[in-house]
């Protein structure tokens, strides 16, 4: 039988845990879910870090990085985006000279978790830049532009930053905290 | 072990060199006169004959977990194998040993499928039983956990309570399953 559950994708084998007891015991052995957790992490962003505690089955790490996988997050982020919504103004992000960023108080979005920044550049040699851009966390890198009004903007596929116009301009409020 | 085997006093002497023929008995009592070759792909057989010196060409080899229904398409399999191979020693030429698998294996029902993994296990014909053993997967493929039972006649032993959990615990699992 397990042998024609090694043939079977993820999702089969799953069906099979719930044929009979016997069944589920052989459906859930690591032998088989191995290879599907390192076929499913393959190339992915975030594994949830639950998934990867030592001692857990393979089964549950693949059902917990399923479910995990499924959770519609930009969706969540956006509904918490006031700006998004149209019911706010832009959420403001704070680029702290020690790399570390942080969020005004109440932001939902942000939700109190670490955020570290960093500029990466590296040189090809002689004074020849081969890439520049900006990393958060492990996002994709983010590439820095300039705008006609000279505004600053920071970007990837995902996500945009805009840097917040002087105290004295319409929507500034002038840097709290130095801003990129 | 030598105990269990039963000689037939049927034909001439062990020296007709001809094509040498091993007896196979299956449950129901028919005896099979294979050819050496493909006998020899039955890795039980071949093991029988390697570590028994005092086996002859006489003796009948039963084989009790193998049906003659079951022993007709092993062989049917082992005998186009044989026949591939002596055609072409160096390399199988896959596209026609693809046909005939393909052909081979859509006439067999779910009960003679089941029938053959058994006796290929039994037998010990990796070649064969990673075939069926596919073969089979690709039958429950996408299946409900109802037609997983049906097609091997297992008995749900779980309370409902217990699958309902289960359900819910692998509910990615369910999502576009064919019922049928």
């Amino acid at each position: 039988m397990l042998m024609i559950l090694r043939n079977l994708d993820a999702r089969s084998v799953a069906l099979a845990l719930l044929v009979s007891r016997a069944w589920h015991g052989v459906a859930s052995s690591d032998v088989l879910w191995t290879s599907k957790c390192e076929e499913l992490w393959l190339g992915k962003a975030h594994i949830p870090r639950l998934a990867q505690v030592r001692g857990l089955s393979k089964l549950a790490a693949y059902s917990l990085s399923v479910m995990d996988g499924k959770r519609a997050a930009p969706e969540y982020w956006r509904n918490l985006d006031p700006y998004w919504k149209g019911t706010g103004p832009p959420m403001r992000r704070y680029f702290h000279p020690d790399g570390s960023q942080t969020a005004d108080p109440g932001d939902k979005v942000w939700g109190g978790h670490e955020c570290c920044y960093s500029i990466v550049t590296s040189f090809v040699g002689e004074g020849k830049i081969r890439e520049h851009y900006v990393r958060i966390n492990r996002w994709p890198r983010m590439f820095v532009s300039r705008k006609l009004d000279w505004s600053w903007e920071m970007s990837n596929n995902l996500y945009c930053y805009c840097s917040i116009p002087d105290a004295d301009k319409e929507f500034g409020t002038g840097p709290l905290f130095s801003v990129l | 072990m030598s105990s269990s085997i039963a000689s037939s006093s049927s034909s001439s002497s062990s020296s007709s060199k001809k094509e040498k023929k091993i007896s196979l008995k299956t449950s129901d009592g028919e005896v099979f006169e294979v050819e050496e070759p493909v006998a020899m792909q039955l890795e039980i057989v071949r093991s029988f004959f390697a570590d028994n010196e005092d086996v002859t060409e006489q003796t009948v080899m039963p084989l009790p977990n193998v049906s003659t229904a079951a022993m007709h398409g092993i062989l049917e399999y082992c005998r186009a194998h044989e026949e591939f191979r002596r055609r072409m020693p160096e390399a199988a030429p896959e596209e026609e040993v693809r046909a005939f698998e393909a052909g081979y294996v859509d006439r067999k029902s779910n009960e003679e499928l089941k029938e053959m993994i058994l006796a290929a296990n039994y037998l010990n014909i990796s070649k064969l039983l990673d075939f069926l053993t596919g073969v089979a997967a690709k039958r429950i493929e996408n299946k409900s956990v109802e037609y997983v039972r049906a097609f091997f006649g297992v008995e749900n032993d779980f309370t409902p309570e217990e699958e309902a959990n289960l359900r819910r615990e692998y509910e990615w699992a369910f999502e576009g399953v064919d019922e049928d």
